[in-house]
């Protein structure tokens, strides 16, 4: 090869372009000069060449680490996330086969699989660099599977003791697969998340936190600072974590892209050509403004404001709720048609999902843009384990979904979808039932997946451990049932701040469930520790209901002390022939109420049971709901109309509603008349249906 | 005779046999009543004597139907919000016609279905034979004597029919298979409904033609007293198949009524509210003409085919 031909000399300025890039222009360094929100101890330079027609990535990576534990590390563990989907013995596929998804119905090319290889890795001493690419190993400290590639050790030849900074260079290649877990390439659409050799936490003297990739549990690392360019066709748009700094067009139709962001701790980015974009700022008294940059899809240019406006929602509740966002910009991403990379959350920068009909009123797409917006509360600035803990930024999220999803719009509706691809989630069409309005306490929070997988496993299980195919109703639904249980319980004003002083004292840091506790039984002024041992600890299941429920006429009957201290008879028959005395009847009648209530599930909750007389009369009666029942007797001039345990819904964990409340005399014929009714002309029309073909 | 003039003639005779239009309404009603009783027994269990049925009364409860959804298996599987509220029953049925989903998703009414389709099967011989000599003996027993006659020589054109239904909901399966193959790498919701759209066109188109074989060979079946079912499909075929535009403008006059009757419905349909005995009343009346209406739609069009091949058909 000639040394002056043009391809050599492309290769060298390009080389070039890449020194600059990470010594001469300003990167994390430079960033620190801005006022540090985090730790910043894990802070990323990368350069990145991306092939669309053979979809590949090729990237240097400069990875500035400093291990502020007081313990010193001669490792680093890596996670490469990508080698889940490298073939299907990776612990993620066998893992999403017993959850029964992406790949069970997927007809897999070869060339929709992906993978990282690290090509050479190495550590840039000041003593001068020394090549780590012969002590790379994988290691699979969850479920030892050999064949699992996705964590990455490099031995060093020395300590990093605590305090010291090091610099580790790697340059990789990697394969964008088509998407799983909502990265990959569909088309010319791409959406890249967690993408680069990303470290894992050191905690000290428990090592490395680096788990595998998981089917169902998400990530987990550092803070630190991005300073990312890609270089792909210049035709594509390009959104990605952070702001753009610069944009640079070489001469064979390529694009160099530059974005940086502090303290955060990730980087994912999107590239389509076919995105629309639409800019605007959004301002609220008492909130710092945020410019928000939305990337839609063409055939989604009608839905552009629902989205801006579900995402102004959540920066507004979340922000005056918990506390500000403090990026000032964020990307809003409506990923394409087929691409799978819906309803994710990366730092400043989330997917959102709709579909081309998606009428107002159907919650979609404001419930996910809400969702993944106000991950940058939950998982972006509160950065717990998403591995070990996830139900601490899924859950508290969910909860707070619904809560800024009722404040800010009307109340969903039910819709079905009608005709849809084969083994697609939902059709083409849908139908809004516009008088079936769906509520915020039941379906903000999923209670109806929570009471499907109740006991399905312990939420202070890892997550990574969860059974896969329910982790999802224990880790969002659960806790987003139990948060709405504690906003009934102590009131929202309470409930409220104990989250944002959970907020503000664990934002950029990695909290623990302990941590909340401890924050919620501060702030609530009460120890929680029976319903934490119980919500978080355990698998109970709550149902109160009213087991037995007598209420009629009374009169005393039998023998009673008299004035004379003599034994006298009173009941029936008590003027007869005997010659006992005759008692006078009472002038007003006299009933006796017994309500036996009962705790037929095995978690415990205070709950206060209301009776409800003929006359009106109502009677409030406390139970700590600690024994399996309880009799509740009122002897009243009155009869008993209906009875109802926890009559203000306040444990929402309560699985079973229906059988709270209880009349003298079942009014349930009418109802199921009329509902009998309906579904009965839904049959008659099903056998109309039929005749088509007799 | 153009189409339109068969229909007229159909309509007429169809106006002039009314009862027809209600012993098949009856049969409808009677097999699937049983099933009813049984679903608000259900549903009376499920509510109980809990409070919970004011909300039933006022509205659809989502959160009472969440409790008993998944604990409650048969018949109750088939009990949803989009099988009661307002036109949704339709939509559902209609979605499930035209994707085969409704042979496999019901198996709790596999029994009443069987009924209700042979039942289908001695009535509509009845109401073609009283279609075609409106002199044959009247009243229920005349139509059931009629349909006897008549049931095992229809009961096996519908046995043949069941394997070209069976594939054309298989083609339907395939067809959107190979859409969802070949658009993989679509990124535009658009094209891919367009494709599946016009797959589903394609299946609806299917199905009418089979239907319309069929039909034919049935009419010829009564007409010409044929007795080997093969022969009248064949016959049913070559009809078809010789005059396609009336036949296809008959048939797209059939949905368009059916269509409009559903559309009718979708507007009359009995809110959720409904909390009056007179209310519950006027509802189900509503849905009950609207059920009279799809049944006469159809005898209609079948007296209109009728007529149709009476003044065509070649001897």
């Amino acid at each position: 090869m000639c040394p002056l031909s043009p391809r050599c000399i492309g290769l060298a300025l390009r080389l070039l372009a890449l020194v600059l890039a990470i010594y001469v222009f300003p990167g994390p360094a430079a960033v620190e000069a801005q006022a540090s929100l985090s730790p910043r101890n894990a802070n990323y330079t990368l350069d990145v060449r991306v092939d669309t027609d053979a979809g590949t990535l090729t990237g240097l990576q400069r990875l500035v680490w400093r291990n502020i534990q007081d313990q010193p590390t001669s490792e680093l563990w890596f996670h490469l996330y990508w080698n889940g989907w490298r073939n299907n013995q990776s612990t993620w596929l066998l893992e999403d086969r017993i959850r029964g998804r992406s790949t069970a119905g997927k007809t897999l090319k070869a060339e929709d699989w992906g993978y990282q290889i690290i090509e050479k890795a190495r550590w840039l001493d000041p003593e001068g660099p020394v090549d780590l690419t012969a002590s790379l190993r994988f290691a699979a400290p969850d479920d030892g599977n050999p064949e699992d590639r996705t964590v990455m050790v490099l031995d060093l030849p020395r300590p990093v003791a605590p305090g010291e900074t090091i610099e580790v260079e790697l340059e990789f290649r990697a394969r964008v697969p088509r998407t799983f877990a909502r990265t990959g390439r569909v088309g010319d659409f791409y959406f890249v998340a967690h993408w680069f050799p990303k470290l894992g936490v050191f905690e000290g003297a428990e090592g490395w936190n680096c788990h595998q990739f998981h089917s169902a549990t998400e990530f987990y690392s550092d803070y630190g600072n991005y300073d990312v360019r890609l270089t792909l066709p210049q035709r594509y748009v390009v959104g990605a974590t952070g702001r753009e700094v610069e944009t640079e067009a070489h001469g064979d139709g390529t694009a160099s892209h530059r974005f940086v962001q502090e303290d955060v701790h990730g980087f994912a980015w999107t590239a389509s050509p076919d995105y629309l974009e639409r800019r605007e700022t959004f301002e609220e008294p008492g909130l710092p403004p945020v410019e928000i940059r939305l990337l839609l899809q063409p055939e989604h240019e009608r839905q552009a404001e629902r989205h801006l406006e579900a995402t102004r929602a959540a920066l507004k509740f979340y922000g005056l709720w918990y506390g500000p966002y403090p990026y000032g910009h964020i990307t809003v991403v409506d990923p394409a048609w087929g691409s799978g990379a819906g309803g994710m959350e990366y730092p400043t920068l989330f997917t959102c999902g709709t579909r081309l009909l998606s009428p107002a009123g159907t919650g979609s797409p404001e419930g996910v843009t809400i969702h993944e917006a106000g991950h940058q509360f939950w998982y972006g600035m509160v950065g717990n384990n998403e591995f070990e803990h996830a139900w601490i930024d899924e859950g508290l999220n969910t909860f707070s979904t619904a809560r800024t999803y009722y404040a800010a719009f009307d109340p969903p509706v039910y819709t079905q979808r009608y005709l849809g691809m084969p083994g697609a989630r939902g059709g083409f069409l849908p139908w809004k039932f516009d008088e079936v309005p769906m509520n915020r306490a039941v379906h903000g929070n999923r209670l109806d997946r929570y009471r499907r997988d109740a006991t399905s496993d312990t939420p202070s299980t890892p997550t990574f451990h969860y059974y896969p195919s329910t982790a999802s109703s224990i880790t969002y639904s659960k806790t987003a049932v139990w948060l709405h249980t504690l906003e009934r319980y102590l009131g929202w004003e309470t409930l409220q701040e104990i989250l944002s002083t959970f907020f503000e004292r664990w934002k950029f840091r990695h909290p623990e469930p302990e941590d909340f506790f401890a924050v919620a039984n501060e702030v609530a002024g009460q120890d929680l520790t029976w319903f934490f041992d119980q919500v978080y600890g355990g698998s109970q299941t709550f149902d109160y209901g009213i087991e037995r429920m007598v209420s009629r006429p009374f009169r005393a009957e039998g023998l009673f002390e008299a004035e004379d201290g003599s034994l006298e008879y009173r009941g029936k028959g008590d003027s007869s022939s005997d010659g006992g005395e005759k008692t006078e009847e009472p002038k007003e009648k006299l009933f006796r109420t017994e309500v036996t209530v009962r705790r037929y599930g095995d978690g415990t909750f205070p709950v206060e049971v209301l009776l409800v007389f003929e006359d009106g009369t109502e009677v409030r009666r406390a139970w700590d709901g600690q024994d399996r029942w309880t009799l509740l007797v009122e002897e009243r001039n009155t009869k008993l109309r209906h009875a109802v345990v926890d009559p203000e819904r306040i444990l929402l964990l309560d699985l079973n509603f229906t059988n709270n409340s209880r009349l003298l005399e079942s009014q349930a014929r009418f109802p199921a008349i009329k509902w009998g009714s309906r579904w009965l002309f839904w049959a008659q029309d099903l056998l109309h249906v039929f005749s088509f073909f007799g | 005779m153009s189409f339109l003039q068969a229909f007229f003639r159909g309509l007429r005779h169809t106006g002039d046999q009314s009862g027809l239009v209600g012993w098949l309404w009856l049969a409808n009603l009677l097999i699937a009543l049983p099933a009813g009783v049984l679903m608000v027994h259900t549903l009376d269990q499920a509510i109980g004597p809990s409070l919970v049925h004011e909300n039933l009364r006022q509205g659809f409860d989502l959160g009472w139907y969440g409790e008993i959804e998944d604990s409650n298996g048969g018949l109750m599987e088939t009990f949803r919000p989009s099988a009661v509220v307002a036109a949704g029953p339709l939509l559902d049925n209609l979605e499930g016609w035209i994707t085969g989903r409704l042979w496999s998703e019901y198996p709790a009414l596999l029994g009443m279905i069987s009924l209700f389709l042979l039942a289908w099967i001695l009535l509509q011989g009845g109401v073609l034979a009283r279609l075609h000599d409106p002199l044959s003996p009247r009243g229920l027993r005349g139509l059931l004597a009629a349909g006897a006659d008549l049931f095992f020589r229809l009961l096996r054109l519908a046995i043949l029919s069941a394997p070209l239904y069976f594939l054309v909901y298989k083609l339907g399966r395939w067809l959107l298979g190979r859409i969802a193959g070949a658009t993989r790498e679509v990124t535009r919701e658009t094209t891919v409904l367009l494709y599946a759209l016009a797959a589903l066109a394609l299946v609806a188109f299917l199905l009418l033609l089979v239907r319309a074989v069929f039909d034919y060979a049935r009419i010829a079946v009564v007409v010409e007293n044929r007795h080997r079912a093969l022969g009248a499909v064949l016959r049913g075929l070559g009809f078809v198949l010789s005059r396609p535009g009336k036949v296809f403008a008959l048939v797209a006059l059939g949905g368009i009524l059916a269509l409009a009757a559903m559309g009718l419905y979708a507007l009359l349909a009995p809110g959720v509210g409904t909390s009056t005995v007179v209310g519950l009343i006027l509802g189900i009346l509503i849905q009950q003409l609207y059920l009279m209406a799809r049944i006469a739609v159809r005898v209609t069009i079948l007296g209109s085919e009728l007529e149709l091949y009476k003044t065509h058909r070649v001897v």
